[in-house]
């Protein structure tokens, strides 16, 4: 008896040590800029954020998300969650100061950071884009030509916070959009698209299961780049689809391979649940 | 032969020249700039002759050579190559096969900035947080004028707020419920600019304890504070003067300090400009005797009180809590209301006579109501995980002194004194271990009206009438609770709880020297419930909850003059059931259905009659103990989609209620008096509501719209001039709700119509009846500068008086408000077109009575306001 109450002081004892010294409000995060935070490719003095509308169409059920698209002054843009922008310029903002668990989990619930996107890096010098996700918080990369969509430019208009914005259709990776390009001489968009002879201010696809619509335009001067501290795993396109579509269908899958936690036979029903999935490329 | 074939030649021509204006072309060139340099990335774009949008476009490559090829164009068409950094160039293309050197001259693009608007609604579960900055308008003063435009958020004039049609339970600031009940002193005085978030916790379970074992079907609403406004004190102080009829002064002064462990709210009011603060005070249940005499009794319109009360008012109220260790808070709430105000109306009752004429009734009356109020409150809880403790004790005093002029056109003088105190203390404890929780709740009160008093008297000033209730009450309940977790889906249980009331009442009536009516009852009244109850929860998306309530009363009362006992021993069975389904995170439905008895009290036994106002006289009871069982089913249909802003709440309910007690209703001679009474005899009570509200916020539009409308069937059956009557009554509503901010916030419209018809069936008695009234309720805010308000306010209400009449008011209100940074100067005018008379229709169970109210007069205020 004494031996096994000595085993569960000894066993609880670095647990109720740490409790003591953990200190929610203790100032321990440092911020720092942008040019800390990420390899700084280039410099936007150009935002627009994006509204995206998705849709499930099996477990029906939508969800909404808030992108930026950054384009540099070098021909190179960004693509991100607004959520990360936003945590990013907070601490780019308060650089060198430091804040307690409680404020940095305040600044991460204030803004949604989830990311779930992805982020685009396009270099229209060398023609090359460079996607970065995540997956069970695992980072992935993988590079591409900055795709050609074929676009054909039609007959329609339509006005977008003020401005004109005329139509343009393609089948891109076994979906057919309707962008909706405006005057403003940039030659990119949400996403990975571009192409268009002018920026593109809204994009949907015909099943309606992706709308984006620009909600803001600024003027900004915000470094970008991928994070430092990030070692993404390098992959291919295909192969990242095949593990994304995988993690998603099947996070009781994922969950067991993890290795973090041990999945019963008799649990594996519960939670091998799909999770929302709405790719925006099919092919 | 010849003539054909110069016809061939004609036609092949023909189709040259066409070819050649819309045949396939392919434009080469390349763009440098002004120096020569080649330059990359140069959009081209080729419009068509006549065309507005491009038909083909390309890129230059990095030497600036571009090639742009279209299958046709009709010529002349037009080149323009654009850039960020170059100025745009269109270059008139008429012969497309010459390549272009086109040269460009530096020159940024010029961008019409459109403000990005953060994201401003987030939701996580059951939590929905709103970016304060993204809902608030220039023209928003207070967190209430913001709280009240988030999507399913009502507030009522008192200040109360509603998530959906419920109250909400907690109002927390920081995740601490400083204000309890009492939390308009801070909604409507914490500024938006102080604060970052308002999250809404729907179906929010405050005690931890209880969380996944017991349901709360209502919503909380905590205010997160911006960063920096923490530790240090924020508030304003407000100083104004003005004239109407006389002069007008306000003054405010409102602080708060919020820190980690500590929060403080003080708030002292004082005016004569036509805010009465009675409304603000706590309120407790007040005593039988109390509740005898009321407070308006000559009635109130549905009109702001700063339009008709003369008042001099003046409000105080203190509260500070301390967040202690191990999840403790202490809290004291205190408050002092000082009341004095006057107003004079008209009334004009048409008493409906059974067949007869109906008898028509004129009284003018002038109300002087002088009332102290203060109210004392010390609060401990212990909010864990494990378990639940709070107690409660408070105590409220209230002390009124009023006087009413009548004219009829007799002239009465009629006086009301009363001292009301009230004390109580609630504890409640649960603890949680395992899957066992054990509730265990106690509730004291005792309410004490030692001064209570009517008369009236004639001109001459000799007393005509007196009329005492005097009353003594203690309430002491108690229950307990026992749930088991049977699994992670079930829950059983038992709750216990027990009541027992003490009261006493005394009333003596008198006209003049003589002994009228005198009651004097006392007993006690025992109500013990045992509540199995059993639920099944699919956490978050479905849950059934079946309870049968069974109630053992033991009543037993004596009236002291006559030595009678009235003694009631018998169990009643009550059954409620209650299913949450939850389909999709957007969509919750509530369905409730069951039964349950309303058993009465000793105002039953209360068998002579009490004088109320000079004229009317109320017998409380029959000498029947009242039983009431009413069956209901009702349904609620709540459906949010944040991210399209939209969101829709349906409501549907049906009761019927079985009575043992009939109302009587009789009108003297002339409508010189009435009396209400009741008779010992079977009836039913229908009752059928239904309603609808819609809210869709346009974002792209900065707009919000809202839709309701709504209906109330009810029947029941009343005896007047010795006739049952059948009287069913009907209400229908219907209104619209507009809010839009446009031109970059410099101008704010908020309209909101509203029309009602109230119909009245007698059962064949007399023809049906109906009264439509229709409101509109405006403001519009122009900003010429940002620190500028102009605002106009109209407040039109068109009332049916009878069949073909009707008759419109318009109240007319604006302002100029300055803010200078800390400060803020604000002139108002009020009552703009001089509006001295308001009036208005109701029907108040059978009878028609038109109220007419004098109103202030054309007013100006010029109010100074710090901010600190």
């Amino acid at each position: 008896m004494i031996r096994t109450l000595t085993y569960l002081i000894l066993f609880l004892l670095p647990s109720a040590l740490f409790a003591e010294e953990f200190d929610a409000d203790k100032k321990i995060f440092p911020l720092e800029k942008f040019s800390l935070q990420y390899n700084v490719v280039d410099t936007a003095d150009l935002e627009i954020v994006y509204a995206h509308a998705m849709f499930d169409p099996v477990l029906k059920q939508k969800e909404l998300r808030h992108d930026i698209l950054a384009i540099g002054n070098n021909r190179q843009s960004m693509f991100i969650s607004y959520g990360y922008y936003q945590i990013d310029s907070v601490a780019n903002a308060k650089n060198g100061e430091f804040e307690s668990y409680n404020e940095e989990r305040e600044r991460y619930m204030k803004y949604d950071a989830s990311g779930k996107s992805g982020q685009i890096l396009k270099n229209f010098k060398t023609d090359v884009s460079c996607f970065h996700g995540i997956i069970f918080g695992q980072s992935y990369q993988y590079e591409e030509p900055i795709p050609e969509i074929n676009w054909e430019l039609t007959d329609g208009t339509k006005e977008i916070l003020g401005y004109e914005c005329h139509k343009a259709t393609a089948r891109w990776r076994g979906r057919d959009w309707t962008a909706w390009y405006s005057d403003i001489p940039f030659s990119d968009g949400p996403w990975k698209f571009t192409g268009l002879p002018g920026l593109i201010l809204g994009l949907e696809d015909a099943t309606g299961e992706h709308k984006f619509q620009a909600i803001g335009i600024k003027k900004d001067n915000y470094p970008f780049g991928f994070r430092r501290k990030s070692k993404p795993i390098k992959t291919k396109r295909e192969k990242f689809e095949a593990m994304q579509k995988d993690h998603k269908l099947n996070i009781g899958k994922t969950l067991a391979n993890s290795g973090l936690v041990q999945v019963k036979p008799e649990h594996k029903e519960r939670i091998s649940r799909r999770l929302f999935y709405c790719p925006i490329e099919l092919e | 032969m010849r003539h054909d074939m110069r016809k061939i030649i004609m036609i092949l021509l023909s189709v040259i020249i066409i070819l050649t204006a819309n045949a396939a072309v392919r434009i080469t060139g390349n763009v440098s700039n002004s120096e020569g340099q080649a330059l990359g990335g140069i959009i081209v774009r080729i419009y068509p002759a006549g065309g507005a949008s491009p038909v083909a476009f390309t890129r230059s490559d990095n030497k600036g050579n571009f090639a742009i090829s279209t299958d046709s164009l009709a010529l002349p068409a037009r080149l323009v190559l654009v850039s960020p950094k170059y100025e745009e160039k269109t270059v008139h293309i008429e012969d497309p096969s010459k390549p272009l050197k086109v040269s460009l001259n530096k020159g940024a693009y010029k961008l019409d900035e459109v403000v990005v608007k953060a994201p401003h609604t987030r939701v996580k579960g059951d939590t929905i947080s709103y970016d304060v900055s993204a809902f608030t308008g220039r023209g928003d003063r207070s967190i209430e004028d913001v709280i009240k435009k988030l999507p399913g958020v009502t507030v009522d004039k008192g200040g109360k707020i509603y998530y959906g049609e419920k109250p909400i339970n907690n109002f927390y600031i920081e995740g601490l419920n400083l204000m309890g009940n009492n939390y308009q002193v801070a909604s409507r005085n914490i500024t938006p600019e102080d604060i970052s978030t308002i999250d809404i916790y729907d179906r929010h379970q405050a005690k931890r304890v209880l969380k996944g074992v017991q349901e709360d079907d209502r919503a909380a609403l905590n205010l997160r504070l911006k960063k920096g406004r923490m530790l240090k004190p924020l508030g304003h102080v407000t100083a104004g003067g003005g004239y109407g009829e006389r002069m007008l002064w306000l003054g405010q002064l409102y602080g708060m300090l919020i820190s980690p462990n500590n929060q403080t709210i003080i708030s002292a009011n004082g005016n004569n400009s036509g805010s009465p603060y009675a409304s603000l005070s706590y309120d407790r249940n007040a005593s039988k005797a109390y509740s005898m005499f009321t407070f308006m009794p000559f009635g109130t319109p549905p009109i702001s009180q700063a339009r008709f009360l003369n008042n001099k008012s003046a409000y105080f109220s203190a509260n500070t809590l301390f967040k202690l260790k191990d999840e403790t808070t202490l809290t004291v709430n205190s408050s002092y209301s000082l009341e004095h105000s006057k107003y004079s109306n008209l009334t004009r009752t048409e008493y409906f006579a059974t067949g007869e004429e109906n008898t028509v009734f004129e009284q003018n009356a002038t109300s002087r109501m002088s009332q102290h109020g203060v109210f004392v409150s010390l609060k401990a809880e212990k909010n864990k995980d494990s378990f639940f403790f709070s107690d409660q004790a408070w105590f409220a005093g209230y002390f009124n002194d009023n006087s009413y002029s009548l004219r009829n056109p007799e002239s009465v003088n009629q006086k009301l004194r009363n001292h009301d105190f009230r004390a109580g203390n609630s504890l409640k404890t649960i603890f949680r271990k395992g899957s066992k929780v054990y509730e265990l709740n106690s509730y004291t009160s005792v309410n004490n009206t030692p001064v209570n008093s009517m008369t009236a008297s004639g001109a001459d000033g000799e007393e005509g009438l007196s009329q005492t209730v005097k009353g003594l009450s203690f309430i002491n309940s108690e229950s307990t609770t026992f749930s088991w977790l049977l699994n992670r889906k079930s829950t059983a249980g038992i709750g216990i709880f027990f009541e027992a009331d003490y009261d006493r009442m005394h009333t003596y009536g008198a006209v003049g020297d003589q002994s009228m009516t005198e009651n004097d009852i006392s007993g006690f009244r025992l109500r013990t419930v045992a509540t199995p109850f059993y639920k099944f929860a699919i956490p978050g998306k479905f849950t059934i909850r079946v309870q049968f309530p069974v109630n053992l009363y033991n009543i037993n009362y004596t009236d002291i003059a006559t030595s009678s006992k009235y003694i009631h021993n018998r169990p009643y069975v009550d059954f409620a059931t209650s299913i949450m389904y939850k389909p999709h995170q957007q969509f919750v439905a509530d369905f409730g259905l069951g039964r349950s008895y309303t058993i009465g009290d000793m105002s039953n036994f209360i068998i002579n009659p009490v004088y109320t106002t000079y004229r009317t006289r109320s017998t409380l009871g029959n000498g029947a103990l009242n039983i009431a069982r009413r069956d209901y089913v009702k349904g609620d249909f709540n459906y949010r989609n944040l991210p399209e802003g939209l969101y829709l709440l349906a409501m549907a309910s049906y009761s019927r209620t079985k009575h043992n007690s009939l109302s009587v209703y009789d009108v003297g001679q002339g409508g010189a008096s009435t009396s209400t009474s009741s008779v010992n005899t079977s009836n039913h009570t229908e009752s059928t509501h239904a309603s609808l509200t819609a809210t869709k916020d346009v974002r792209e539009w900065r707009t919000m719209f809202s839709v309701n409308g709504s209906g109330l069937w009810s029947s029941r059956n009343s005896i007047r001039a010795g006739k049952e009557i059948r009287n069913r009554s009907s209400f229908y509503s219907a209104g619209g709700k507009i809010e839009t901010t446009q031109f970059s916030d410099i101008l704010t419209v908020y309209g909101e119509v509203s029309w009602s018809r109230t119909t009245q069936s007698f059962h064949g008695m007399m023809p049906d009846v109906s009264l439509d009234d229709l409101s509109f309720n405006g403001k519009i805010s122009v900003f010429p500068l940002p620190i500028l308000e102009i605002y106009g306010k109209a407040d039109l209400r068109r009332s049916q008086f009878t069949d073909d009449s009707y008759k419109t008011n318009l109240f007319v209100d604006a302002g100029v408000r300055l803010k200078l940074r800390k400060f803020e100067i604000e002139l108002t005018g009020t009552n703009l077109t001089n509006i001295r008379d308001y009036s208005y229709t109701i029907y108040n169970s059978l009878d028609l009575i038109t109220y007419s109210y004098t109103l202030r007069p054309i007013q100006a205020m010029l109010t100074a306001r710090y901010s600190f």
